[in-house]
């Protein structure tokens, strides 16, 4: 049997920004996989390498960042190795971006028909009135009302929420393989957050595109993906469905985040579990493991040598030295089961 | 939990000593910034020690056996009609054209930072007079204030700063409130309103501080201004006085006899054309350097 | 718990002028709300943005200075439209205090850590000497758990979180009663917010804090306060014990708010059902009269886009503005 083509393949991906100050390892190689029709959330926190890791497969990774290695494969194709024009045509059809901030995005000169219609027309030679149709018929898909005068309006004329939405539209108007929306919700109120991640949820069952969806809220995560990457200064600590992420956290940090989350449906009051300690200086990174100067359980292997992916489950990998004991050297052993014995013994 | 946070905050190996160290770095990464430093620098050197450099008399003395000299040996750049050596023209210039140019930019700065400031942090009416009375100012082009206020007060060096540093007020107050009315509106501003600060103390604690980035930035544009304006009125006959050696007064001696002896009118046009681009392009490495959007 | 009302407030008002060219038109920011808070108790607030939350904060503190109203501070008139304002403010600027929603602009750059803190102690001359103002800088630092080599550091050189226990050690020099907190932790990355608002608790309980703790985030204000109030367009629309409010929701626009809270536990969201409120908040420039929440609500009736519903108790501590829990005729 032919094996079936991956739609995206990310391996070991390496990008790395040089400034005044030395080089920051923005993202320090991270791999996972896509599959047609699929959500993914990556999570993390400002400075976690999420946003940089999608920017390098739209190939809009600006100065002075640089892929520096790993590679990127979309249906079989290298994506880092595209041409510019090729990369051009990539953008757009294959796989579109949507961002926190549409204002910023939209051209305020310009009505949302006409910017709908260049970016479709860009792609594909279509005549003027069938691009109008098609126009119409994406807005309409994401719940706009009274499409007929919305093409006509101007960016500053809609809402935020609004807005978000013909983002949304501008992002699919082509129909691409892939969205990755980059925190589409953050800057968002609660009650326009959950329309939009409805129209989301929706778009993607009608479509059954593949969505990369960035962000740093758990809720959002547990509410539209089927699989999670959890980043912590540019690693991918864990990685797998969101059952496994949320049910059987193995990293200290994904069970750090989800402990230190007051819930709405809590049945009581309990202190928060904060995880400890500040965000790592990219410019200085620990050695060893990121996250070990706040994990509670670090050991002296830890602060030494990075952890290997370990397999827990299937489709389920975490990196963290508690759940590999078998790649430590002997004298890591020995240390790790000396600081057992004291722990033990304290 | 104090003591935990305590162990974990990272000790930071890179120490900056605040943001002064910062934009030095960024200037001095800028390859053109570092040039007009060093051109500058090399001004000052002239300016400061000129006297070991050359004796003052060369630039005065009429001495008319040296009349009209190529640039030799002994007169690097020549000699002037009255067989003044150019050199030391252009040396001792340079005090008479620094002064100007920093002079008089140096108090329309004082003077309209004070307005700026004052006019955004009162805000309100007081606020709407202000600039409307800096907006009918600025409508009157700067070169007739200045040539008024000279008709006024008379001929003269001292004169010459006055009625610059008075045109240039305007310009100081209208960015200086528009950069005050930015910090006016900060959270630490509300912060310290927040405290029971007093206005002097909101003003000259948190307000000047914060916008003396912009003070400068407007300063070097405003150096380079006042240096080609105040050459402009010694070439019309309206500045330094001679004998005084002054760049733009050079350049309206120079023109009699340009057409044979070019060197009279390219070499303090090439002093004042130089001066002039350093100070700008140091601007603008400067606002480069202060700008906290383009911040690494 | 309940103790005596440390802070109250009542029909107070904040309109924004805004000059256009046919005349001036107003931005209702704080419509007629009436609250108090109780002496060591944190009032949370919650809203969606523009709500007239913050102003409220701010307008509580005469940061802005209201438009109408009263504000009674510990039994005396801080402000009071009809009777005459406090000139002399400086006392109460000593009992009361804000934290910022964002750490990094609420913290002059130009000034050390020890420097912010320190005016603070200067304006009031809290200080006797050189050294007792040292002292007492490095000892608030070491509250917030902060170090003393970190004194003479200047603001960008900290975190977000580390910048925002400076704003709170600032705010805590003038040892204040009542402390405003404008969504302190909603600028934070995830794992520094519950530092915060433990850190937050922790204060409380030391110092006998009062706290009027203004976020967006209902998961976190329900965590924090004994009392929710929640607003919408300048109105408080509902106020009640925490528990009781997220437990018995009664206004509608309560009810949508705590269902659009996405829940971090995919069983649940897969399970739950949630109201979608169609369109968005409309303009707060010279509303019309009713119901505010009328033109969004699925409950709305004729009567609701007529008059307003009155800010009524209908279960003991439970107050709500909406018609459906008003049985008498009429408005």
């Amino acid at each position: 049997m032919e094996e079936k083509k991956k739609l995206l393949e990310v391996k070991d991906l390496r990008v790395s920004f040089f400034t005044h100050a030395g080089e920051v390892k923005a993202v320090g190689g991270i791999s996972y996989e896509l599959d047609y029709g699929e959500v993914i959330g990556i999570v993390g926190e400002s400075g976690s390498g999420k946003s940089v890791e999608a920017y390098s497969i739209m190939g809009l990774l600006q100065d002075p960042g640089k892929v520096v290695g790993g590679s990127i494969t979309f249906e079989g194709r290298d994506v880092l190795a595209m041409s510019k024009k090729e990369k051009k045509q990539f953008r757009g059809t294959q796989v579109s971006m949507i961002f926190q901030n549409p204002m910023t995005c939209l051209n305020p000169v310009y009505t949302i028909g006409a910017q709908l219609m260049e970016a479709l027309r860009v792609h594909e030679k279509i005549p003027k009135a069938q691009a109008m149709e098609r126009v119409k018929e994406i807005l309409e898909l994401v719940g706009i009302t009274n499409v007929e005068r919305r093409v006509k309006q101007y960016p500053h004329e809609l809402s935020g929420g609004m807005r978000q939405r013909v983002m949304i539209a501008m992002g699919m108007i082509c129909k691409p393989k892939i969205l990755i929306a980059d925190e589409p919700t953050t800057a968002l109120d609660v009650t326009i957050q959950a329309q939009i991640l409805e129209l989301m949820k929706d778009i993607q069952k009608k479509t059954g595109m593949a969505i990369i969806f960035i962000t740093h809220n758990l809720g959002v995560v547990a509410e539209i993906c089927d699989k999670v990457a959890v980043m912590y200064a540019g690693h991918l600590v864990e990685k797998g469905t969101v059952d496994d992420i949320f049910y059987n956290p193995s990293h200290p940090y994904t069970r750090g985040l989800l402990k230190s989350m007051p819930r709405v449906d809590a049945k009581k009051y309990e202190r928060l579990i904060p995880i400890e300690g500040s965000p790592v200086d990219m410019l200085d990174p620990p050695p060893g493991c990121p996250f070990a100067p706040r994990c509670q359980s670090c050991m002296a292997v830890c602060t030494m040598r990075e952890p290997p992916e370990t397999t827990v489950g299937e489709g389920h990998c975490a990196s963290c030295w508690l759940l590999n004991q078998e790649e430590l050297t002997a004298e890591e052993t020995a240390s790790v089961k000396r600081e057992e014995a004291a722990e033990h013994a304290g | 939990m104090a003591e935990v946070a305590v162990k974990s905050a990272p000790k930071k190996k890179r120490r900056s000593n605040g943001q002064g160290a910062d934009i030095w770095r960024r200037l001095r990464q800028n390859k053109k910034a570092v040039g007009a430093m060093i051109v500058l620098a090399f001004l000052l050197f002239l300016v400061v020690f000129a006297n070991l450099l050359i004796p003052y008399g060369n630039a005065v003395d009429i001495n008319p056996p040296d009349r009209l000299q190529w640039p030799n040996a002994e007169h690097w750049f020549g000699t002037d009609h009255y067989g003044r050596d150019i050199f030391a023209r252009i040396i001792y210039g340079a005090r008479v054209t620094l002064l100007i140019g920093f002079g008089a930019t140096a108090i329309s700065a004082l003077i309209g930072t004070a307005i700026g400031t004052t006019s955004a942090y009162l805000g309100g009416k007081a606020d709407a007079v202000i600039t409307r009375i800096l907006d009918t100012w600025m409508a009157i082009p700067s070169l007739l204030v200045t040539l008024a206020l000279i008709a006024g007060i008379g001929r003269g060096l001292p004169q010459t700063i006055a009625a610059l540093a008075v045109g240039g007020i305007p310009g100081f107050s209208r960015i200086l409130r528009a950069a005050a009315l930015d910090v006016v509106n900060r959270d630490y501003m509300e912060a310290v309103r927040a405290l029971g600060a007093s206005r002097k103390r909101a003003v000259f604690k948190h307000v000047v501080p914060n916008v003396m980035s912009q003070v400068l930035i407007q300063a070097t544009s405003s150096v380079s201004g006042n240096i080609l304006l105040g050459a402009t009125l010694s070439f019309l006959g309206l500045g330094a006085q001679p004998p005084a050696p002054e760049w733009g007064y050079m350049l309206a001696e120079g023109i009699d006899n340009y057409q044979f002896y070019s060197y009279l009118v390219s070499i303090p046009g090439l002093a004042i054309a130089i001066t002039a681009l350093a100070i700008n392009i140091l601007g603008d490495a400067l606002r480069d350097a202060l700008d906290p959007r383009l911040k690494k | 718990m309940p103790g005596e009302r440390l802070l109250e407030i009542q029909h107070l008002k904040k309109y924004f002028p805004i000059k256009g060219n046919g005349g001036t038109s107003y931005v209702h920011a704080v419509e007629d709300v009436s609250l108090y808070i109780r002496r060591g108790e944190t009032l949370g607030l919650v809203g969606e943005s523009g709500c007239g939350k913050s102003t409220l904060g701010r307008a509580i503190l005469r940061l802005h200075e209201p438009t109408s109203g009263k504000i009674i501070y510990d039994g005396k008139p801080f402000y009071d439209s009809e009777a005459g304002i406090a000139e002399n403010t400086l006392p109460y600027r000593r009992k009361m205090q804000i934290i910022f929603q964002d750490p990094s602009a609420s913290l002059d750059p130009r000034m050390t850590v020890g420097e912010i803190i320190g005016e603070a102690l200067d304006i009031h001359k809290l200080a006797k000497s050189r050294k007792e103002r040292r002292e007492r800088i490095l000892e608030l630092l070491a509250m917030v758990g902060l170090n003393d080599e970190q004194a003479d550091r200047y603001p960008h050189e900290f975190s977000g979180g580390q910048q925002q226990r400076v704003g709170i050690a600032r705010a805590l020099a003038v040892e204040p009663e009542f402390i405003v907190c404008d969504e302190p932790i909603s600028a934070l990355d995830v794992s520094i917010q519950s530092q915060i608002v433990n850190m937050l608790e922790d204060m409380q309980r030391e110092l006998g804090l009062t706290y009027l703790f203004i976020a967006h985030d209902i998961s976190v204000v329900r965590h924090i306060s004994n009392r929710i109030g929640v607003m919408y367009m300048g109105s408080l629309v509902e106020l009640a014990e925490s528990y009781e409010l997220s437990d018995h929701p009664l206004h509608p626009y309560t009810r949508t708010l705590l269902s659009a809270v996405p829940v971090p536990d995919p069983k649940v969201s897969r399970s739950k059902s949630r109201i979608i409120l169609e369109g968005d908040i409309p303009s707060p420039i010279d509303p019309g009269p009713g119901c505010r929440f009328a033109s969004r609500c699925p409950y709305a009736t004729d009567k609701c886009r007529q008059c307003a519903p009155q800010f009524r108790e209908v279960a003991p501590e439970h107050f709500v503005a909406c018609h459906i829990y008003n049985t008498t005729p009429g408005c």
